[in-house]
C-alpha cells in the first residue's frame, strides 16, 4: 500500500471512531432563553423572594433539600426561615 | 613520516564504519519520519478544519477526538524516533566511549562529531518540524472569539425586555447576562421566576478565558520573545567562550571577552524583564476576563493572585 493510501485509510478509520464514540455526558441541546415559574405542587401557592427558595411559605413543602450557601447568583439569605 | 608520528592516529578506527553507517541510516530514517508526519498532517488539517466548523456539538467533542487521534499519532512518531536515537546513536556512542575512546583519545573527535551531528539533526530539524506541525493541528480550531462574544451581546440586547412574569404577566427586565439558570424576582407580584439563559449565553463562561487570552496575546508573545532572546544570547556567549578558550592571540581573546560581557549584560536584562512582563500579562488577562464575566470577579481575583505567585507564567 502506498504511503498516501495508508494515511487516508488511517484517517478514515480515525474519523469513523471519532464519530461513533458515545458522547461523554450525552448529547447537548441548543436552547433559547426562557422564563418559567414553579408553584408549590402541594398547595399551589406561588414562590416569593421574601419567603425564601427552599420551602413553600404556606404549607412548608420542600422545594430544595439542601441548605443554600453563598454562590454567584443564589445567596445564603435565600434559605426559607 | 616523522619518528614520533603514529599511523594509528591517521588511520580511521575500526568502529568508524559502523558509526558512519548508523549516522547515514539515522538521517534516512528521520527523512522518512518527517515525510510521514507531513503526509499525515497535510491530510488531517483540512478534515479537522471542516469538522470544527460543521460539528453541531457545542463542545466540539467529535473534533476533539479526531484531533487527539492525530496528535497521538505524532507523539508515536516522536517516541519511535527517540527510541531509535537512543538505541542506534547514544548506545553506540557509549559502547565505543567505554571501550576506551575517551576525551583525550586521538579519535574522540570523530566519535563526538557522530553524536553531535545526529543529536543536532534530531533536535534542530525533526523536533522543530514536529512542533510546527503540532501547532498547525492545534490551530485548526482557531476562531475569532470576539465575533462569538458580540453574538452573545447582541442576543442579550434582543431578549432582555422580552420576558414577562409567569404569575402576573408584568414585564421583567433581565438585568445582565446570566451564565446559568437563576431566580428572577417579579417587581410587581414578587414571584420568583426561573430564568434559563440560552445555550449561547451559557457558553460564555467556557470561552471567556480564551477570549481574554486572544485580547492579550501580544503581551504573552513579549514574554516568549524575552525567553527566546535569553536563549539566543546564551548560545552566542557559549560560542564565544569556546573561541576564547582556543584563541592564542590575546588581543583577539580580549575582544571576544568584551563581546561576551556585552551579551551577558543584555541577557541579564532579558532575565530581569521576565517577571515584569509576566505580571503585566497576568494582570491584563484577568482584567479582560473579569470584563467579560464580571460575575466571576471575586473568584478570578483569587485565581489571579495564585497565578502571580507561580514560578513560570501561566498561559
Amino acid at each position: 500500500m502506498s504511503e498516501e493510501k495508508k494515511v487516508n485509510s488511517f484517517l478514515e478509520n480515525l474519523k469513523k471512531k471519532a464519530k461513533e464514540q458515545k458522547q461523554y455526558g450525552g448529547e447537548t441541546k441548543i436552547v433559547e432563553a426562557k422564563m418559567d415559574v414553579r408553584d408549590c405542587p402541594n398547595c399551589g401557592a406561588g414562590r416569593a423572594q421574601q419567603d425564601g427558595l427552599t420551602h413553600c411559605a404556606y404549607c412548608g413543602f420542600e422545594f430544595l433539600s439542601v441548605k443554600l450557601t453563598d454562590g454567584i447568583y443564589v445567596k445564603k439569605e435565600d434559605n426559607s426561615q | 613520516m616523522g619518528f614520533f608520528s603514529s599511523k594509528k592516529e591517521d588511520k580511521l578506527p575500526e568502529w568508524y564504519a559502523q558509526v558512519k553507517e548508523n549516522q547515514e541510516r539515522f538521517f534516512v530514517f528521520l527523512d522518512k519520519m518527517e515525510n510521514k508526519m507531513m503526509e499525515l498532517c497535510e491530510a488531517s488539517i483540512p478534515e479537522l478544519t471542516e469538522l470544527y466548523k460543521n460539528d453541531p456539538d457545542i463542545f466540539h467533542r467529535e473534533y476533539g477526538r479526531l484531533k487527539a487521534g492525530v496528535l497521538g499519532q505524532l507523539e508515536q512518531i516522536r517516541e519511535k524516533v527517540d527510541d531509535v536515537h537512543e538505541e542506534k546513536i547514544l548506545d553506540l556512542y557509549s559502547e565505543i566511549n567505554h571501550s576506551g575512546v575517551r576525551a583525550t583519545h586521538p579519535h574522540y573527535g570523530l566519535l563526538n562529531d557522530f553524536r553531535n551531528q545526529c543529536g543536532d539533526r534530531y533536535r534542530q530539524q525533526f523536533e522543530v518540524k514536529l512542533e510546527e506541525w503540532t501547532d498547525k493541528i492545534n490551530e485548526t480550531s482557531a476562531e475569532d472569539l470576539e465575533i462569538k462574544y458580540q453574538n452573545v451581546l447582541k442576543e442579550y440586547d434582543a431578549i432582555k425586555d422580552k420576558f414577562t412574569c409567569k404569575q402576573c404577566g408584568s414585564p421583567i427586565t433581565i438585568e445582565k447576562i446570566f451564565l446559568i439558570e437563576t431566580f428572577v424576582n417579579c417587581p410587581s407580584c414578587n414571584t420568583q421566576n426561573t430564568f434559563s439563559p440560552s445555550t449561547q449565553a451559557q457558553m460564555l463562561q467556557h470561552f471567556a478565558q480564551d477570549l481574554a487570552r486572544q485580547r492579550t496575546a501580544s503581551l504573552y508573545q513579549a514574554i516568549r520573545n524575552a525567553e527566546q532572546k535569553e536563549r539566543d544570547l546564551y548560545q552566542k556567549m557559549h560560542e564565544l567562550k569556546l573561541k576564547i578558550t582556543f584563541e592564542k592571540d590575546k588581543k583577539l581573546a580580549a575582544q571576544y571577552q568584551q563581546q561576551r560581557d556585552a551579551f551577558e549584560k543584555e541577557r541579564q536584562e532579558a532575565i530581569d524583564s521576565l517577571p515584569v512582563l509576566s505580571e503585566q500579562y497576568t494582570r491584563a488577562k484577568y482584567a479582560e476576563w473579569i470584563k467579560i464575566v464580571p460575575d466571576f470577579k471575586e473568584h478570578l481575583l483569587t485565581r489571579m493572585e495564585n497565578d502571580l505567585g507561580a514560578v513560570s507564567p501561566r498561559w
